[in-house]
C-alpha cells in the first residue's frame, strides 16, 4: 500500500460520507425503520385507545358462550351496537343460532384498519376455542394445553453427542446477523465503488488520474476508501441496533455475548468477501460505458449475496448437501453460504479451510488481472468493451 | 544565453528509440525515435488518429511499449519520474461536487507537493480563480474549468509538462495569459511538449516538432529545418497567361494572383525570368511555407 493509495482512499472516503445520499442511508434509513417498527408496535398494542375499547361485546344466540375477562355479553344486537357506537366496546360478536352447523359468526366493529381487525381476530379465535372446548366438557387445564401445546427446550448436540456449550440465542443470532450485515455491507460499499468508478469513466477523468498514480495505486485506494465507507455505515447501523436492543426487553439475551470462533470466521469472510466483490465490481465498472450500464452488470454480483435466501429451503433442509458444499467453495457465494451453514450445523473444518483458501487465491489472481482491465477499461470511452478486447487488456504489459 | 545554458538546453529530458505499440495486431505507433531537449517547447503534431494520444500515454507509462526504449531524465520510468511530469489532457472533467481547493489539494497530495496552500493560492491568483477557491467545481465556466485543470498539471512544478490542446475552450485573453505562463515555465527550466492542431501557436511557440501520421514519424526537427525541406511558395500578381514553369510542385491560380509551390532548392530567380518573359509581373514575393500548409500537405499523403 503506497502513500498515493492512501491519498486516494482518504479522498474517496471523505467525498462519499459527505454526500446527502450516504447520510440519509446511514442514519436516516435505520431511524425510519425504527419509526415504522415503533409505530406498528404502538398500534399493535392498542396504545392510545381507551381501556374500554379493548373490551369485546358478544350476543350469544347459540346459547353456549360464557363470559370471560375482556368480554361482555349483550342481550341483543341492538344493545350491542349501541355500546359499540358509544365506545364501551371495541367490537361486537354475534354468535348465530346455527353456529354449530355453519361455524360462522358476525363481527361488528368501528375500526376498519388491518391491524385492528387482525388483533381482534386472534382474540376472538381463542375466546371461541375455549368456549367450544368447555362445551365439549374438556377441562380448563386440557384446554390450555390445546391452545398452547408446545413450549420447547432445544438442546443442540455436537458430533460426540454432548450438548454444545453455546446454546444461547446469541450463539445463533449473532453470526447470522453478521452474515446479513456482511451481505448488506459488501453490496453497499461495492455499490458506492461502482458509482465512483463509473462517474470517473463517464467524465473521462481516468487518464488524468493515471498521470498522477498507477492503476494499481488508484484501484487499491478506491477499494480501501469505499471499504471504509461500508464499515462506517455498518458501525453506525450496528450501534443504532445495539442501542435499541439495550433499551428493549431483549437486552438480557445479549448480555453475555462472547467472541466465538464463529464471529472470527464472520470477520474473515467479511474482509475476503469485500475484496473479492470490490475488485470484481471495479473491473465491471471500468468496462461499462455509463454508470447505468455498470449498475446493470453489477446486479449479477448482488445475486450471489442473496443466494442463501434463494436456496433457503435447501439450506434449512440439508445444510451439508452437495449443492451447499459447492456453493461454499464457489468464491462469490462462499462468504454468505458458509456463514449461514456454520450457524445451522457443524461444517467439516476442511470445507471451511478449502473455502477460505479458494477465496484468497481468487482474490490474488483477480487483483493481478484487475489492474490491467481497470487501466485499459478506464481509457476506453463511449463504447461497450467486447470480450475480445478484455482478453487484449489482459495481455497488456 | 551562456555556454552553461546552452549545454543544459541540449540535455535530453525525453529520449525515445524505436518505440512500437500495437493494439489488435495493428501498429498504432511504429518505430518512433526522437528526443526532447531540456527547456525547449516541443510540438507534437498530426491529424486525428495519428497516434499522438497513444504516444503521450506511453510516455506517461499508462501504456507500456511493445518494443523500443523510453528514457526520461536519463532513466527508465519510476514513481519519482511520474511526479516530475505534469499532464494536461484535452478532455475530461473534474469531480463537480467538490470545492476547487479540495480538488487541488487532492491532486497536489498525489504528487507529494509541500506547502500546498501557499502554492494553491498563488496559482489561483495568477489564473484569476481566487474567488472560486471554496466554491464547488460545478460553479465554474468551461474556461475556468480548463484553467483549474492547468493548475492541477503544474502545481507540483514539473520538470516536464505535457499539454494536449492546451488552448481549447479558452478565450483570446486567457490564451494570452496561458501562453505567458507557459513561456515563464520554459524560462524557469520546464520542458514543454505540446500537442495541438493550432499551427499558428506551433509557429509562435515551438522550437522543434515531431509530426506523426498513421503511427509513423513523418516530420521531425526544428521549424526552420522542416520549412527548408518543404521549399518555398511564391505569390505572383500578374496580367496575361501563365506559362509552363519548371520546378513547380503545384499552382493555385485565381486569374490575377497565383500561389506557386516550388520544389526544394529551386532557383526562384530563374522562375521570375520565365514569368517576366510571358506575363506582366506586378508582384513577386518569395515566402517560407507555413506550418499549416506543411501540415495539410503531409496529412494528405
Amino acid at each position: 500500500m503506497t502513500t498515493k493509495s492512501l491519498v486516494v482512499a482518504k479522498f474517496e472516503f471523505v467525498k462519499t460520507v459527505r454526500r446527502k445520499g450516504f447520510i440519509l442511508g446511514t442514519i436516516g434509513l435505520p431511524l425510519l425503520m425504527l419509526f415504522v417498527m415503533g409505530l406498528s408496535l404502538y398500534t399493535g398494542a392498542g396504545i392510545g385507545t381507551g381501556a374500554a375499547n379493548q373490551t369485546t361485546g358478544y350476543v350469544d344466540a347459540a346459547g353456549f358462550v360464557q363470559a370471560a375477562p375482556g368480554f361482555v355479553q349483550y342481550p341483543d344486537v341492538e344493545a350491542g351496537k349501541a355500546a359499540l357506537v358509544n365506545g364501551n366496546i371495541h367490537s361486537l360478536l354475534l354468535v348465530p343460532p346455527d353456529y354449530f352447523r355453519t361455524g360462522t359468526l358476525t363481527v361488528y366493529t368501528l375500526d376498519n384498519s388491518l391491524l385492528g381487525s387482525a388483533g381482534s381476530s386472534q382474540v376472538v379465535q381463542e375466546f371461541m376455542t375455549t368456549n367450544l372446548l368447555r362445551h365439549e366438557n374438556v377441562s380448563d387445564q386440557a384446554a390450555q394445553k390445546i391452545l398452547s401445546p408446545v413450549s420447547p427446550t432445544v438442546i443442540v448436540l455436537d458430533e460426540a453427542g454432548n450438548p454444545k456449550g453455546d446454546q444461547k440465542v446469541t450463539g445463533f443470532v449473532l453470526p447470522f446477523a453478521l452474515t446479513m450485515v456482511l451481505a448488506i455491507g459488501i453490496l453497499t460499499s461495492s455499490g458506492y465503488l461502482m458509482q465512483g468508478i463509473g462517474e470517473e469513466k463517464e467524465s473521462r477523468r481516468g487518464e488524468f488520474l493515471l498521470s498522477h498514480c498507477s492503476a494499481e495505486e488508484l484501484l487499491a485506494g478506491k477499494i480501501l476508501g469505499y471499504a471504509g465507507v461500508g464499515l462506517l455505515q455498518i458501525v453506525v447501523w450496528v450501534a443504532i441496533g445495539l442501542a435499541v436492543i439495550a433499551a428493549s426487553p431483549f437486552a438480557t439475551l445479549f448480555s453475555e455475548i462472547q467472541v466465538t470462533w464463529l464471529v472470527c470466521l464472520a470477520v474473515i469472510y467479511f474482509v475476503l468477501g469485500y475484496f473479492l466483490f470490490s475488485v470484481s465490481i471495479a473491473c465491471t465498472a471500468s468496462l461499462a460505458p455509463t454508470v447505468r450500464e455498470a449498475q446493470q452488470v453489477s446486479a449479477v454480483f448482488s445475486m450471489f449475496a442473496v443466494f442463501p435466501l434463494i436456496f433457503l429451503q435447501f439450506l434449512l433442509q440439508d445444510p451439508n448437501s452437495l449443492l451447499m458444499q459447492v456453493l461454499t467453495y464457489f468464491p462469490y457465494t462462499a462468504p454468505f453460504v458458509a456463514m449461514v451453514r456454520l450457524t445451522l450445523v457443524t461444517v467439516p473444518p476442511y470445507q471451511i479451510i478449502v473455502s477460505i483458501a479458494i477465496l484468497v487465491i481468487s482474490i490474488v489472481i483477480l487483483t493481478r488481472l484487475a489492474a490491467r482491465i481497470f487501466r485499459m477499461g478506464m481509457l476506453t470511452y463511449g463504447k461497450r468493451v467486447s470480450f475480445r478486447e478484455v482478453l487484449r487488456f489482459l495481455k497488456e504489459k | 544565453m551562456t555556454t552553461g545554458d546552452q549545454k543544459n538546453r541540449n540535455e535530453n529530458v525525453l529520449e525515445i528509440e524505436h518505440l512500437t505499440k500495437t493494439f489488435d495486431s495493428k501498429n498504432i505507433l511504429e518505430d518512433i525515435s526522437f528526443a526532447v531537449n531540456k527547456g525547449e517547447v516541443f510540438g507534437l503534431l498530426g491529424p486525428n488518429g495519428a497516434g499522438k494520444t497513444t504516444l503521450i500515454r506511453t510516455i506517461l507509462d499508462i501504456f507500456r511499449p511493445d518494443a523500443g526504449m523510453i528514457s526520461l531524465f536519463g532513466k527508465t520510468f519510476s514513481d519519482d519520474i511520474k511526479d516530475a511530469i505534469g499532464y494536461l489532457p484535452e478532455e475530461g472533467s473534474l469531480d463537480k461536487e467538490i470545492p476547487v481547493s479540495e480538488c487541488i489539494r487532492y491532486f497536489a497530495e498525489l504528487k507529494h507537493v509541500d506547502a500546498i496552500d501557499r502554492k494553491m493560492d498563488a496559482w489561483l491568483e495568477r489564473l484569476d480563480l481566487a474567488e472560486y477557491r471554496d466554491k464547488k467545481i460545478q460553479e465554474l465556466s468551461k474556461g475556468m474549468h480548463r484553467r483549474l485543470q492547468f493548475i492541477l498539471a503544474v502545481i507540483h512544478q514539473p520538470a516536464l509538462l505535457i499539454l494536449d490542446e492546451p488552448f481549447s475552450g479558452l478565450d483570446p485573453l486567457n490564451i494570452k495569459t496561458l501562453k505567458d505562463i507557459l513561456l515563464d515555465l520554459r524560462d524557469n527550466g520546464t520542458t514543454l511538449i505540446m500537442s495541438t492542431h493550432q499551427m499558428d501557436e506551433v509557429e509562435r511557440m515551438c522550437d522543434r516538432i515531431l509530426m506523426l501520421n498513421n503511427g509513423k514519424m513523418v516530420l521531425y526537427g526544428s521549424l526552420d529545418e522542416i520549412r527548408r525541406q518543404f521549399g518555398v511558395s511564391i505569390e505572383v500578381r500578374y496580367e496575361g497567361r501563365l506559362p509552363h514553369i519548371d520546378h513547380i510542385l503545384s499552382i493555385n491560380d485565381s486569374g490575377n494572383i497565383a500561389e506557386l509551390i516550388v520544389e526544394k532548392d529551386a532557383d526562384t530567380q530563374a522562375i521570375l525570368k520565365t514569368l517576366v518573359a510571358s506575363v506582366t509581373v506586378k508582384k513577386f514575393e518569395v515566402k517560407q511555407r507555413s506550418m499549416n500548409e506543411i501540415f495539410l500537405e503531409v496529412g494528405r499523403r
